[in-house]
């Protein structure tokens, strides 16, 4: 009998046991029911973009805590916090790692891999202060659909620029550099020059006063000459005949003077048509920059008022032939160095076929912005 | 020792006991007799405060159980010894622990000595080595007799035996009755109810006859045989005028 | 007419005697409960009879349980491809409200009418008068270990019955809708039903509860021999069910009130 007594026992406490251990495990598995306290973190999004309760929460990348809630608020306003709550998510963290937040952390809905499960990351921020205990406004998720969409446009649009442009933009950069080269040869031109030009003068005037003190001279010794007119005629005609020499020196300087002229002519000429040419050049370029860049209009139609000024004064030229380079050089080098997207393009032909291909692809798989296979 | 003073009592509306007085002392033996549904077991279990009178009072000891508590009512209960018309053997226990069980419950012997005094026991009731037996593997004489052992183990001063022989066969009632006759002790107060005047002749000395709700008769059993009154001569002096009615009342169990 | 009223009255005073003498009941037991004084070993056989006794049945009724659940579901989902929910929805289902509801009816049909007749046996064959005259109180020594071995077995039940209708949810959804064994599994770990567990676990205590007071009562209120042992078991069973969706939709009202 007792042992009757004993196998019952033993059954009561087999059973007890065993559906207690499958309480335990249910209770486990089912949810919840973990050991220890959590530390919660009220978050506001604008979207939940498809969080689930139970998603994991990673700090850094570190699984860090679990979502507990997503409640949708409608925008209903909070005074804590005076903003318009659309979608408040309840986060459950260990409490160690939610002291680590400080007030600047930042909280994102984000996705694991492509078309994975959606979770929520938190930067832990940098601040000197922790993290309040008032719900924080998290950085609302980018809609994959609508990023896709908007990168696709924008792919479309530069391609199509790039392609329907090609020619002119060439153009346009081909014909910048050969302005600048011109317009650096037009300037060494210039100044040789007036270099010539002012050794002319220079010889010139020197020639022209020998010749004025001899005349003078020639003029003093035969004026006064009576009493000794024999030797003095003699000597007069000796004056003329030297006199003559003397003209017919003045004369055959006289025709260097003539060339002198003749040269600074041609040189004032050549400057003239220098000039000319540059004009046209600054001209073209101006054109072609109108067409494809327009911020490039400013810095013409500086350079084009000294150009023109130049056709008046070799000094003019000079120093607006200088101003001109510079304008352009600074131009060429902006383009070269690559300020803005577009001259970074243009800069470099392997780099625009490079950028062109890869909005070819971009159009043909617009997920490659997000994720590089 | 038990004093019982106007005692009535209602079911559903009928009366079945009005006005009982009755008086017992310590070793007598008492039969009630009546009857079947004149109320026998019902006069028992109201004497044992099992049962809560309508009306009158019954005081056990010079203690009313109307005036006692809960727990002073079990107190007193515990000097009453019970045999019960239906058995009343706890089915969920073998035999020895049924015996065995009043003396567990006092808590004031080793479970050896308990042990001891079960064998003992049994063995006077000629049920020795029936132990490891549950009651629904007994024949009904067996049954009685385990139920005799067990309300006797206690050795209480006040032992109850209601119908102790229903259903029973004549040999095994006599056997019965002399059982009842050898375990009585000369300090004790016995009642017993049967129709089996007969063979209850032998054990009681006194008798009280139940009839119509009251009290009709008390006295020997000489007396109501040489009484002229027509109930008592059929009752007591007849020859079993009803024995359908008295097995038919041990089967319902209720009286 | 008039007898129609009389007796639709007397119906109705029954039931508010019957509700009355439960609640009555019901407050005795809670007495009895403290001091706790009450038989270990009768207490370790109620847990027997109680648990060890009707496991199989809620085994079984767990499983078929699960098994609906998806069945039901199973059209509807597949109709829609919404094979992702078919998790949640046999969890749901099963753990909050179709699992102890149904293990708590059979377990009142098994335990609760068991326990109806071996106490209304008792009371017509007088054990219950015995004890009495042995000082031992039918409620300390019956009622109470029934009590609480059907409070604690019930909820224990639901859980092992928990187990045993996600796996036969599990089997049907694999075999109907072709849904690996590892996925469904995840799928109810995913679904977040541990609200739904708990309160299929309070449901569960709180049938037991509501089962042992109303076998108990019905055990010792038997009246008439052995027929009125059966009316009672009848009755006994019927009121346990009654009972039990009542205190169904209660709990129900009251979580949904709470959430």
């Amino acid at each position: 009998m007792s042992g009757n007594y004993e196998r019952m026992e033993l059954k009561v406490g087999a059973l007890v046991l065993v559906c207690s251990l499958l309480l335990i495990a249910f209770l486990v598995l089912l949810g919840k029911f973990r050991p220890g306290q959590e530390a919660m973190v009220v978050v506001d999004f604008e979207t939940s973009g498809g969080l689930r309760i139970g998603a994991p929460v990673k700090l850094a990348g570190i699984d860090a805590g679990r979502v507990e809630l997503v409640d949708f608020m409608g925008g209903a306003a909070d005074e804590d916090t005076q903003r318009r709550v659309y979608v408040r998510v309840t986060v459950s963290m260990k409490p160690e790692l939610r002291a680590s937040l400080r007030e600047d952390a930042r909280f994102y809905i984000t996705t694991e891999g492509l078309l994975g499960e959606q979770y929520v990351e938190i930067d832990p921020g940098r601040a000197d202060e922790v993290l309040s205990n008032k719900p924080v406004e998290g950085i609302s998720p980018m809609r994959l659909e609508i990023l896709t969409a908007n990168m696709n446009r924008i792919a479309t649009l530069a391609a199509r620029m790039l392609e329907d442009n090609e020619e002119d933009i060439r153009d346009t950069i081909r014909d910048l550099r050969s302005t600048a080269a011109s317009a650096k040869s037009a300037l060494d031109d210039a100044k040789a020059l007036l270099t010539d030009v002012r050794q002319a003068v220079a010889r010139l005037e020197t020639k022209a006063g020998t010749l004025m003190d001899t005349a003078v001279r020639t003029l003093n010794e035969y004026t006064p000459g009576k009493g000794e007119t024999g030797d003095n005629i003699k000597k007069t005609t000796a004056s003329a005949a030297n006199l003559v020499t003397s003209a017919e020196r003045v004369f055959a300087d006289g025709k260097l003077v003539k060339d002198v002229i003749s040269d600074a002519r041609s040189a004032l000429r050549k400057a003239g048509g220098l000039a000319d040419h540059i004009g046209v050049e600054v001209t073209k370029v101006r054109k072609k920059a109108d067409a494809t860049l327009g911020s490039v209009d400013v810095v013409i139609a500086e350079a084009k008022v000294p150009a023109i000024s130049a056709l008046q004064k070799l000094d003019a030229l000079m120093s607006s032939g200088k101003a001109i380079g510079g304008d352009i050089k600074a131009l060429l080098e902006s383009i070269r160095k690559g300020e803005g997207t577009v001259g970074a393009v243009l800069a470099d032909r392997e780099l625009f076929d490079d950028v062109r291909e890869l909005m070819k692809d971009i159009r043909r798989h617009p997920w490659k912005v997000l994720w590089k296979e | 020792m038990i004093v019982a003073k106007g005692v009535g009592k209602s079911f559903g509306g009928e009366r079945i006991l009005s006005g009982v007085d009755l008086t017992f002392h310590e070793g007598e033996v008492v039969g009630i007799v009546g009857p079947g549904g004149v109320g026998k077991s019902l006069l028992m279990k109201i004497l044992c405060g099992l049962v809560e009178p309508d009306e009158g009072e019954v005081t056990v000891f010079g203690r009313s159980w109307a005036d006692l508590s809960v727990t002073e009512r079990a107190k007193l209960r515990e000097r009453f010894g019970m045999l019960f018309q239906n058995y009343a053997l706890f089915d969920f226990m073998t035999v020895g622990e049924n015996v065995a069980f009043p003396l567990v419950q006092r808590g004031d012997m080793s479970a050896q000595d308990v042990q001891e005094r079960v064998v003992e026991r049994l063995t006077q009731v000629e049920l020795s080595g029936v132990n490891h037996l549950y009651s629904r593997e007994l024949s009904g004489g067996m049954k009685k007799r385990v139920a005799l052992a067990r309300a006797t183990i206690g050795e209480a001063p006040i032992i109850i035996y209601d119908d102790p022989t229903a259903g029973l066969d004549p040999v095994t009632s006599s056997k019965i009755f002399n059982l009842i006759s050898d375990l009585q002790r000369p300090d004790s107060l016995s009642l017993i109810t049967s129709h089996d005047i007969e063979r209850m002749m032998p054990v009681c000395q006194r008798y009280i006859m139940l009839y119509q709700g009251g009290v009709y008769f008390r006295g020997t059993a000489q007396e109501a045989k040489q009484s002229q009154d027509p109930v008592l001569r059929v009752f007591f002096g007849g020859d079993a005028v009803d024995v359908g009615r008295r097995t038919m009342a041990g089967a319902e169990g209720i009286s | 007419m008039t007898q129609m009223l009389t007796v639709m009255g007397a119906r109705i005073i029954e039931i508010l005697q019957l509700i009355g003498g439960i609640a009555l009941f019901f407050l005795r037991t809670l007495r009895a409960l403290v001091p706790p004084k009450y038989d270990a070993r009768e207490t370790w056989r109620a847990f027997y009879k109680v648990g060890v006794q009707s496991y199989t049945i809620v085994i079984l009724t767990a499983m078929f349980t699960g098994a609906i659940m998806v069945i039901q579901a199973g059209g509807t989902i597949q109709a829609s491809r919404a094979t992702s929910f078919v998790g949640w929805a046999a969890g749901f289902t099963v753990l909050s409200e179709i699992g102890p509801v149904l293990i708590g009816l059979m377990f009142s049909g098994r335990v609760g009418a068991n326990n109806t007749a071996e106490l209304g046996t008792m009371v017509v064959t007088e054990q219950v008068d015995a004890l009495r005259t042995l000082a031992i109180d039918p409620m300390n020594y019956l009622a109470v270990p029934r009590f609480i071995a059907m409070i604690v077995m019930l909820f224990l039940l639901v859980a092992l019955g928990d187990l045993f209708a996600l796996l036969g949810g599990a089997i049907t959804s694999h075999v109907m809708l072709d849904i690996s064994y590892s996925v469904f599994v995840s799928q109810v770990i995913d679904a977040q039903l541990l609200d739904e567990y708990i309160l299929g676990l309070i449901k569960g205590s709180l049938f037991g509860m509501s089962i042992a007071i109303v076998s108990c009562y019905f055990g010792f209120t038997v009246r008439g021999g052995a027929p009125g042992v059966g009316r009672a078991v009848n009755n006994s069973v019927v009121a346990s069910a009654i009972g039990i969706l009542a205190i169904d939709l209660l709990v129900g009202i009251i979580h949904h009130a709470v959430r």
